[in-house]
């Protein structure tokens, strides 16, 4: 009875949380202006023309190869870089221009987990210091005792021990910093947090806990996760929908299940055969498609399709034309001329 | 063909600092046959590389062999002398490392990289056969326009194609066992599905045997045949690549694998390893495991195990598998 009660009442939760935009990115544009090692301008796009929206509740990954953009866009949402162009509209209010002050609510609203929980804590503070930092900057404790009853809460929600509170990063194996690192963002009652990485720089056996703490915490404080990886093992367990970026570029955007069942990118069906499978008699026989090559220099990218150079279907279109990021029904997003028909 | 290539007896590696002994290796045995490969999966601080780099004789001090053999090819590796140690590793060892940015020198061309290698190997040769053979080896690992290649520095290349020069170098000296220590690590993943095609690709023409170091269980369940896995700087368990990924003994191999979320449904909670890697100056008097095991017993929190040989020709070190072992003895984590 009761069981049936809650699998109501998710699947409201789930449906509704469909129409509920929590924050829409539209033609979001993140350029870096360098100088080549002979001394030439040039401009990277790092994220280039990206547009999509992100659902109150849910979990959205991005995935993609290293050079792809996926920690810059998480960043330029967050506003940690300053957009070149386009827009990121936070329930409604376009935040991409707002000027310090008057963006520090948002600041507090939106937090950040960074993938190195070694470079990510400064050495010389305590981990209260670490914690109430934050509590502070948003003046979120009326007195002392209430600043250290509620970094003794913190702690405790991610499973950490009261007495860890006095001591420095260096005392703490990488799963518990990156447990500090989660009770640092969740100290300031965020609605949204971009995980950058959270487990890859943890062993194995670590992962799962790190995981399951991310998701207590979305369920009990109500969170919205961009989750930035390149496991996609660790991606199709926790997200609901998954991105696939290249070369600065959204190529594919669908439910996370249909993404593994029916991938439409020639770039996500590469990409998801190269994952090693832990299973030996799935791992040895079967066939892989290998992609040639490696990701092209952002700095001289392709014509047309970025993919194109690597991509086994390339036809002259491809060279010519940007294909464009459009529906293929049922919430599925892809940019390929031939989407569907390979 | 299977002839026994490799055996290690009751190997101990410490390290001495000022904190006091590390055991990072502590009393391991295993062999390989030529032609094999064995995956050696753990995380760190586990001892999987540190085992594989005694054979090559990188223990640098405060580290030490401080017991054990390793015999290869029925030669003992920790009496050879300074010349015949020379010759050993690169022609009858060689090694490939995680991080290709760092193991070439960035001052020196391709070309002159690989020709130390061969010299190595042949001693005087001509430079018209030194330039044959290079452009052999990088055509050999998948390298386009070798003739040109060979005249560019390794900052000219990316990380998959300097991975690719790293088993070119350490091909030219016609190993016969190569250690490939975390080799795709520091990659993206269609590169690294790139180069573990290129390894069983070359071990399919070279036949030689392959040490693969990893902590991805997902590579070893594609490349190897064997498959050990090490925690505190023992082997927990060591079978086949088969017996271990669909009938794990260890708890610790049982808790790994159930732990990935490949494995377990949408939806639904992981189930992790419980506590926290261990401190390898501080070694548990008992088994290394016990302080995060959920099937721990009085014994082991006091004496390490035995390692017992199961039916299906696995081994594993657990006292669960002692005949002594039953219900009674077992105690409640709390209890410690």
């Amino acid at each position: 009875m009761t069981n049936n009660e809650s699998k109501t009442l998710t699947s409201g939760y789930n449906s509704a949380r469909k129409k509920d935009i929590l924050i829409e990115v539209k033609n979001l544009k993140q350029y870096f202006n360098i100088r080549t090692s002979v001394g030439k301008k040039a401009t990277i796009k790092a994220v280039d023309d990206v547009t999509f929206n992100i659902y109150k509740g849910e979990t959205l990954g991005l995935v993609g190869e290293s050079g792809s953009g996926k920690t810059t866009l998480g960043r330029s949402i967050l506003r940690i870089y300053e957009p070149t162009d386009g827009q990121v509209i936070f329930s409604g209010v376009d935040i991409t221009r707002l000027k310090k002050g008057k963006l520090l609510p948002y600041r507090k609203k939106m937090q950040y987990i960074f993938q190195d929980p070694y470079a990510s804590l400064d050495p010389r503070m305590t981990v209260s210091d670490i914690v109430g930092e934050a509590l502070d900057i948003h003046k979120l404790a009326a007195s002392k005792k209430d600043r250290a009853e509620k970094i003794r809460e913190l702690l405790n929600l991610v499973g950490l021990n009261t007495e860890h509170a006095s001591r420095y990063p260096h005392e703490f194996s990488g799963g518990q910093r990156q447990r500090i690192g989660i009770a640092r963002a969740i100290a300031v009652e965020p609605e949204f947090i971009v995980c950058d990485e959270p487990v890859s720089a943890l062993d194995v056996s670590i992962r799962a806990q790190i995981i399951n703490t991310l998701e207590e915490m979305q369920e009990r404080l109500h969170l919205t996760y961009l989750f930035i990886s390149h496991d996609l093992g660790v991606v199709r367990h926790t997200c609901d929908r998954v991105g696939v970026m290249y070369l600065g570029h959204l190529v594919e955007l669908v439910e996370s299940e249909e993404l593994y069942k029916n991938p439409l990118h020639p770039y996500s069906q590469a990409l998801l055969t190269a994952i090693p499978e832990p299973n030996p008699e799935v791992a040895k026989k079967r066939n892989r498609i290998i992609l040639e090559g490696e990701i092209p220099s952002p700095v001289n990218p392709p014509s047309g399709c970025k993919f194109r150079t690597r991509c086994p279907y390339a036809k002259d279109i491809c060279a010519k034309q940007v294909p464009e990021f459009k529906e293929h029904g049922n919430g599925h997003y892809v940019a390929c001329h031939f989407a569907g028909k390979l | 063909m299977s002839k026994e290539l490799l055996k290690i007896n009751d190997l101990k590696v410490s390290f001495f600092t000022p904190a006091g002994e590390v055991k990072a290796v502590n009393g391991i045995s295993y062999s390989l046959e030529s032609g094999k490969v064995l995956g050696i999966v753990g995380e760190s601080g586990s001892g999987k590389s540190v085992s594989s780099y005694s054979i090559m004789g990188l223990i640098d001090k405060p580290g030490k062999i401080v017991g054990g053999s390793i015999i290869f090819d029925g030669k003992d590796v920790s009496t050879m002398t300074k010349a015949e140690r020379q010759n050993f590793s690169g022609n009858e060892v060689a090694m490939i490392f995680q991080d290709p940015m760092t193991c070439l020198n960035p001052v020196f061309t391709i070309g002159n990289q690989i020709v130390e290698s061969l010299i190595h190997k042949y001693g005087k040769i001509s430079k018209e056969e030194i330039r044959k053979r290079s452009v052999e080896l990088l055509t050999l690992v998948g390298i386009n326009e070798p003739e040109k290649r060979l005249h560019q520095y390794p900052h000219e290349f990316s990380g998959g194609m300097r991975q690719r020069v790293m088993i070119a170098m350490a091909l030219a000296g016609s190993p016969k066992l190569l250690i490939a220590d975390e080799p795709t690590t520091a990659l993206d993943v269609t590169i690294q599905a790139q180069i573990l095609e290129l390894l069983k690709d070359i071990q399919k023409k070279t036949g030689m045997a392959i040490i693969l170091i990893t902590h991805d269980l997902g590579i070893v369940a594609d490349m190897a045949d064997d498959v050990i896995v090490m925690y505190g700087g023992k082997i927990v368990e060591y079978g086949s690549v088969y017996n271990i990924f669909n009938a794990p003994r260890h708890p610790y191999t049982k808790g790994l694998l159930r732990s990935l979320p490949d494995l377990s449904k949408k939806g639904e909670k992981l189930i992790p390893i419980q506590g926290n890697p261990i401190d390898l100056l501080n070694l548990p008097q008992g088994c290394a495991f016990a302080p995060r095991c959920e099937n721990c017993m009085k014994v082991c929190i006091n004496y390490m195990p035995e390692e017992y040989l199961t039916e299906d020709g696995h081994r594993v070190s657990c006292w669960l598998y002692d005949s002594r072992a039953n219900n009674n003895t077992e105690v409640k984590k709390n209890d410690q």
